[in-house]
C-alpha cells in the first residue's frame, strides 16, 4: 500500500453502473410502458396529422354552401351528412381540428408565457416579489373562469385569438403555481447553491439550472392544459365568442348542431365525439407522462 | 483464544451458508449482489459486517431479516439458520413472529424510523402488545422500563413525548428501546451511529456494550467504519464486491490482516497521532458495482500485491490464513501485510 | 496581510412568523467569530452538528449574509462588494460541497459543468472551454472519457472529483471545503483527501476545511478552529489542539474519536505483540 498519490486514471472505473440508465431514456421508456399512453399519443398524432393535411384529405371545401343539400343525413356522398348551409360536415370537422388544436396551442403558449417565468421568479427570489405575484395569480384563480373569459373577450372583442388569449390568462395561475412550487424545491438543492458560489448571475442560475429541472412537472401541466383548452375553446365558440364564420371549430359546429337539434340530431355527434376524445387523450397522455416520470425517478433512487 | 473456541462449539445463534442474493437488472435478468456469504454469530457475540458501498453488507443483513423480497430482490441460494430454524423458505406469517421477539433491527436514520404521529411510548408499547401479548398497562410500564434501560433521563415523563422532541442520539436510543422491548436474541444494527455526532456516537456504542452485558443479546453490527467496529465487536467479517474477503477475530483482523483489502482499508483510516506526510494511504480505483465484478479475484485490479496471470484468472476461495483468519486471497501466505499502527 | 480576515461576524436566522405574527427568537447560528486565514494554509473548522461551522463557511463566501462583522478577502471588503464586484470575487473563492450527488446539476453533462465557470467569467470560445475542462478532469484523475456523461452515471468519488475540477477552473486562491469527503467510502475518501492535498501544494491554495471528523482534520489541517453553539471555543495550531487541548469541549471531542484498535479483556488497546501464538503469522499459516 504505497500508493500515496492519487492515480491519474483509475483502471477499474467501471464504465457506468448497471442499475443506472441515462435519465432521459428512462423517462421515455417509463412513459411508453403504458398502453393507454401509447393509444392516447397515437390518437393525438393522427389528429395533428389530419389537421396539417386537411386540404389533401378533406373531401370537399368546408365553406362551399349548397342550399339544395341542406341538413342531409350521412350518405355515401357526405359521410357525416351536411349542415344547415349544405356544407360537408366531415370536411368541416377536419378543418375544425386545425382551428381547435391551433387555438388550444395558442392558449397554452399564452399561459406558459404568463405563468412560467413569474412562477420561477417568485419561487427563486421569494420575499415581496413572491407575495405580490402570488396574490395576483390567486386573484386570477379565484375569479369564475367562464365569466372572466367572457369579460376579457367582451373588452378585446370576439374572435378566436382574443378568446384564446382569455383562456391563456385563465390557465396561467396553474403554470405559475407548479413552477413556483417546483422552483422552491429545486432552489434548495446544493447544485443551485454551487452555481451561485461559482459566480453565475441570477438569470443564468434561473435559466440554465432551475428551468430545466422545473420542466418535467410543467410538461405534465402542458399536456393536461391542452385538453382543457380544447374544451374551453369549444365552450367559447359555442357561445359565439370564439371562432367567427365562415371558419369553424368543433365548438361552433356544436352550436350549429344545437340550433338544428330537431331537424338534424346527427349533427351533434361528430364535434361532440371529437371534443370528448381529444380532451380524454390529452388527459391520458399527461397521466402517462407523470407516471413515467415518477417511475423512472424511483427506479433511479433504488439503484443508489 | 481458547475460551472463544469453546464458545463456538455451542451451536451458533445465526448461521448463513453460501447465501446468495440477487436483484433485478434493467435487462430483465437478475444480478447477484451478495454471493456465497457464510458466517456465524454466536450466542451473546458481537459481530461486525464491514464493507464499503456496494459490498453487499446491508443486503446481507436484510436477507437475515427476511426483507430481501420487500426490497425487490430474492434469495437465490444458500441458507440462513437462526436459532435452529431455516429462514430462507419461511412463510411471511411465521416471519412476523420472528421479527421482534427473535431479531430486531435499528437503522442509520433513527428519526425516519419512528412514526412522527405517535408518542414514543405508544410505539414501544404497540410492539410489546403485538409480539408479547402485554395488556395496555403492562405495555406502558414496559415502555418506561425500556426507556430507562437505554438511559433516557426522566423516562416516565418522556414516554409521552413525540419523536420530534428527541435529538438524533435520543431517537436512536428510543429505537433501541423499541427493538429491545421484545427481548430479541439478535440485534441487527445497520450503521446506527453514522448520522450522529462523535460524542453521541461514543455514548450509543457504550449503551450497546452495556445492553449486551445486561441482556446477552447477540449483535450483528453493519458498518463501513472500522474504527467504530474496533470499539465494539469481537468478530469481524470484511465484505468486498458481494463476498466475504476476510473474517476473523477483531484482534486478528486489525493487527494482522491476511487480505490486502483489509490491510488497505486499515491504512486508509486516519489514526490519531499519526500524520506522516499529511496524506492518507489510499486504495487506487473504485469499488466495482454489482454486475461489473472483475474476473479472478474481485480485488485484483486495485491490489498492490496482485500477480498477473494468476490473480486475474482464478477466483480464490475463502481459506484459513494466518493463525485465526479466513481470507479470500491466493497469495495470502506469500505476502507480508500491515495491520493497524497507532502512535 | 492575511488572505482572509474575519472579525466580529454574527448571524441569527429568523424563522417565519409564528401563529400570532411574532417572530420566535432563535439562538444565533454564529456569534462573534474572529479568525484569519493565510495564503497556502489549511484552516479546519470543527464541531458537532448545529455548531454553525457550515454557516460560517457560507458566510465567508457571502452565500449567507451575516448580520454584523467584517470579512476581508485579499484586502477587499467582501460585505461591501457590489453584486458585480462580488461575481468577480467569486472567481477567486470557490466551494466544494458535502454531497457530490446533489452538488452537480443532474441535467448538465460533466463537460458543461466543468466548463461553466469559464462561460460565466471569461470570453473563451467553446473549444477552448472544453479543452480546459478536459485538462482539469485529467488533473483530478478521472479522465476525459467522462466528459459526455451525466452526474447520475458517476460514482460518489468521481462526482466529488468533478466538483473539485469545477472549483479549480478559474484558479481560485481560496476554497471552502464543506465536509468534502464525509459522503464518500473509506478507500475513496483517502484518494480525494490526498488529491486536495496535492492540489493545495501545487497551486498554493488556501482551504477553509469544514469537518466533523477530527481524525481527518488532524491529517489535513495546519490550524484548527473548534466551534460549539455558534462560537469559537478554541483555536490554534493543529498539533497544539490535538496534543494539549485547553478547552474542556475540545478535550471531550478528542476523547470521543473512535480508534481503530481493538481492546483486550482489560480494556487496554492491543498491539501486534499481544497476539499469540506469535507475531509472525505467516509461519503459523504454513504449519
Amino acid at each position: 500500500m504505497k500508493n500515496v498519490t492519487t492515480p491519474l486514471d483509475d483502471p477499474v472505473d467501471a464504465p457506468g453502473e448497471p442499475y443506472e440508465e441515462p435519465a432521459q431514456a428512462g423517462i421515455v421508456r417509463g412513459i411508453l410502458r403504458r398502453k393507454s399512453t401509447i393509444v392516447a399519443g397515437g390518437f393525438l398524432a393522427l389528429l395533428v396529422l389530419g389537421a396539417v393535411l386537411a386540404p389533401l384529405i378533406a373531401p370537399y371545401d368546408p365553406n362551399v354552401q349548397n342550399v339544395l343539400q341542406r341538413l342531409r343525413p350521412p350518405s355515401a356522398d357526405h359521410l357525416l351528412g351536411t349542415d344547415d348551409y349544405g356544407r360537408d360536415v366531415l370536411s368541416r370537422l377536419i378543418y375544425s381540428a386545425r382551428v381547435s388544436l391551433q387555438a388550444s396551442a395558442q392558449a397554452v403558449a399564452v399561459a406558459l408565457v404568463i405563468g412560467l417565468p413569474p412562477g420561477v421568479a417568485a419561487g427563486y427570489r421569494g420575499g415581496w416579489l413572491d407575495t405580490v405575484l402570488t396574490r395576483i395569480m390567486d386573484t386570477l384563480m379565484s375569479a369564475p373562469s367562464l365569466v372572466l373569459a367572457i369579460t376579457i373577450v367582451a373588452v378585446l372583442g370576439p374572435g378566436i385569438t382574443n378568446a384564446m388569449l382569455a383562456i391563456g390568462v385563465i390557465m396561467a395561475p396553474r403554470f405559475f403555481r407548479v413552477a413556483r412550487a417546483t422552483t422552491m424545491d429545486v432552489r434548495h438543492e446544493t447544485y443551485i447553491e454551487a452555481s451561485i458560489a461559482l459566480g453565475c448571475g441570477n438569470l443564468r442560475t434561473a435559466v440554465r439550472h432551475i428551468l430545466p429541472n422545473v420542466m418535467p412537472p410543467i410538461v405534465l401541466v402542458i399536456s393536461v392544459s391542452l385538453g382543457a383548452a380544447v374544451a374551453a375553446e369549444a365552450s367559447l365558440s359555442f357561445l359565439g365568442l370564439g371562432v367567427r364564420a365562415p371558419a369553424s371549430s368543433w365548438g361552433s359546429m356544436l352550436s350549429t348542431a344545437s340550433s338544428n337539434m330537431g331537424l338534424a340530431p346527427y349533427l351533434v355527434w361528430p364535434p361532440g365525439v371529437m371534443i370528448f376524445l381529444t380532451v380524454l387523450a390529452f388527459t391520458y397522455l399527461g397521466d402517462g407522462v407523470r407516471k413515467g416520470m415518477t417511475r423512472s425517478r424511483s427506479a433511479r433512487g433504488k439503484g443508489e | 483464544m481458547t475460551e472463544r473456541q469453546q464458545e463456538t462449539e455451542a451451536p451458533p445463534l445465526l448461521e448463513t451458508r453460501d447465501l446468495t442474493v440477487e436483484f433485478p437488472n434493467p435487462a430483465g435478468g437478475w444480478t447477484p449482489v451478495v454471493q456465497q456469504v457464510s458466517f456465524t454469530v454466536g450466542q451473546g457475540e458481537s459481530v461486525a459486517l464491514v464493507g464499503e458501498s456496494g459490498s453487499g453488507k446491508t443486503v446481507t443483513s436484510l436477507a437475515v431479516m427476511g426483507l430481501t423480497g420487500v426490497m425487490g430482490g430474492r434469495v437465490a441460494g444458500g441458507s440462513v439458520h437462526f436459532d435452529g430454524r431455516e429462514l430462507t423458505a419461511l412463510p411471511e406469517r411465521e416471519w412476523r413472529g420472528l421479527r421482534g421477539p427473535g431479531m430486531g433491527m435499528i437503522f442509520q436514520q433513527p428519526i425516519r424510523s419512528l412514526n412522527p404521529a405517535f408518542t414514543v411510548g405508544d410505539q414501544i408499547a404497540e410492539s410489546v402488545r403485538r409480539h408479547l401479548g402485554f395488556n395496555r398497562k403492562a405495555a406502558r410500564a414496559r415502555a418506561i422500563e425500556m426507556l430507562d434501560l437505554v438511559q433516557i433521563p426522566r423516562a416516565a415523563e418522556r414516554v409521552d413525548d413525540y419523536p420530534h422532541a428527541f435529538s438524533g442520539g435520543m431517537c436512536q436510543r428510543v429505537m433501541i428501546a423499541m427493538v429491545m422491548a421484545c427481548n430479541p436474541r439478535l440485534l441487527i444494527a445497520d450503521e446506527p451511529t453514522t448520522a450522529l455526532d462523535v460524542t453521541v456516537q461514543e455514548r450509543i456504542l457504550q449503551l450497546l456494550r452495556e445492553l449486551q452485558e445486561q441482556t446477552g443479546v447477540s449483535l450483528l453490527f453493519v458498518s463501513h467504519d472500522l474504527a467504530v467496529v474496533a470499539e465494539l465487536c469481537q468478530k469481524v467479517i470484511v465484505m468486498y464486491a458481494g463476498e466475504v474477503a476476510e473474517q476473523g477475530t477483531a484482534a486478528d483482523i486489525f493487527l494482522r490482516p491476511r487480505h490486502p483489502y483489509t490491510s488497505g482499508l486499515l491504512a486508509a483510516i486516519p489514526k490519531p497521532g499519526l500524520r506522516s506526510d499529511r496524506r492518507l494511504e489510499s486504495i487506487p480505483g473504485s469499488i466495482p458495482a454489482p454486475g461489473s465484478w472483475p474476473a479472478g479475484c474481485r480485488f485484483h485490479d486495485r491490489c498492490p500485491h496482485r500477480e498477473p496471470g494468476r490473480c486475474d484468472s482464478r477466483h480464490p476461495d475463502l481459506t484459513p490464513a494466518g493463525p485465526a483468519n479466513e481470507a479470500r486471497c491466493l497469495r495470502t501466505s506469500e505476502i507480508e501485510l500491515q495491520g493497524v499502527t497507532v502512535a | 496581510m492575511s488572505l482572509l480576515e474575519v472579525s466580529g461576524v454574527s448571524k441569527t436566522f429568523t424563522t417565519g412568523r409564528g401563529l400570532l405574527g411574532r417572530r420566535p427568537p432563535r439562538p444565533p447560528a454564529v456569534q462573534d467569530i474572529d479568525f484569519t486565514l493565510e495564503k497556502g494554509e489549511c484552516l479546519a473548522v470543527v464541531g458537532e452538528s448545529g455548531a454553525g461551522k457550515s454557516t460560517l463557511g457560507r458566510i465567508v463566501l457571502r452565500l449567507i449574509e451575516p448580520d454584523t462583522g467584517k470579512i476581508t478577502f485579499d484586502g477587499i471588503d467582501v460585505r461591501a462588494a457590489s453584486s458585480r464586484e462580488m461575481r468577480r470575487l467569486r472567481r477567486r473563492m470557490q466551494m466544494i460541497f458535502q454531497d457530490p450527488y446533489s452538488s452537480l446539476d443532474p441535467r448538465m453533462s460533466i463537460a458543461e459543468a466543468v466548463a461553466e465557470p469559464l462561460l460565466v467569467h471569461t470570453d473563451l470560445d467553446r473549444a477552448a472551454r472544453l479543452r480546459r475542462g478536459a485538462e482539469l478532469l485529467d488533473r483530478v484523475g478521472i479522465g476525459r472519457r467522462y466528459l459526455a456523461r451525466y452526474p447520475s452515471e458517476l460514482s460518489g468519488g468521481q462526482l466529488q472529483r468533478v466538483a473539485i475540477a469545477r472549483a479549480l477552473t478559474l484558479n481560485p486562491s481560496l476554497i471552502v471545503c464543506d465536509e468534502p469527503v464525509a459522503a464518500l467510502d473509506v478507500s475513496v475518501r483517502a484518494q480525494v483527501l490526498n488529491l486536495l492535498r496535492d492540489l493545495q501544494e501545487e497551486l498554493g491554495l488556501s482551504y477553509l476545511f469544514v469537518s466533523h471528523d477530527l481524525a481527518l482534520v488532524e491529517v489535513i489541517a495546519d490550524r484548527v478552529l473548534v466551534m460549539a453553539s455558534g462560537r469559537i471555543v478554541e483555536q490554534g495550531d493543529v498539533t497544539q489542539i490535538f496534543r494539549s487541548p485547553t478547552h474542556e469541549y475540545t478535550q471531550r471531542l478528542l476523547s470521543a474519536i473512535p480508534v481503530p484498535v481493538p481492546r483486550d479483556a482489560t480494556g487496554r488497546r492491543m498491539v501486534a505483540g499481544d497476539l499469540d501464538p506469535s507475531t509472525r503469522p505467516m509461519e503459523e499459516a504454513s504449519q
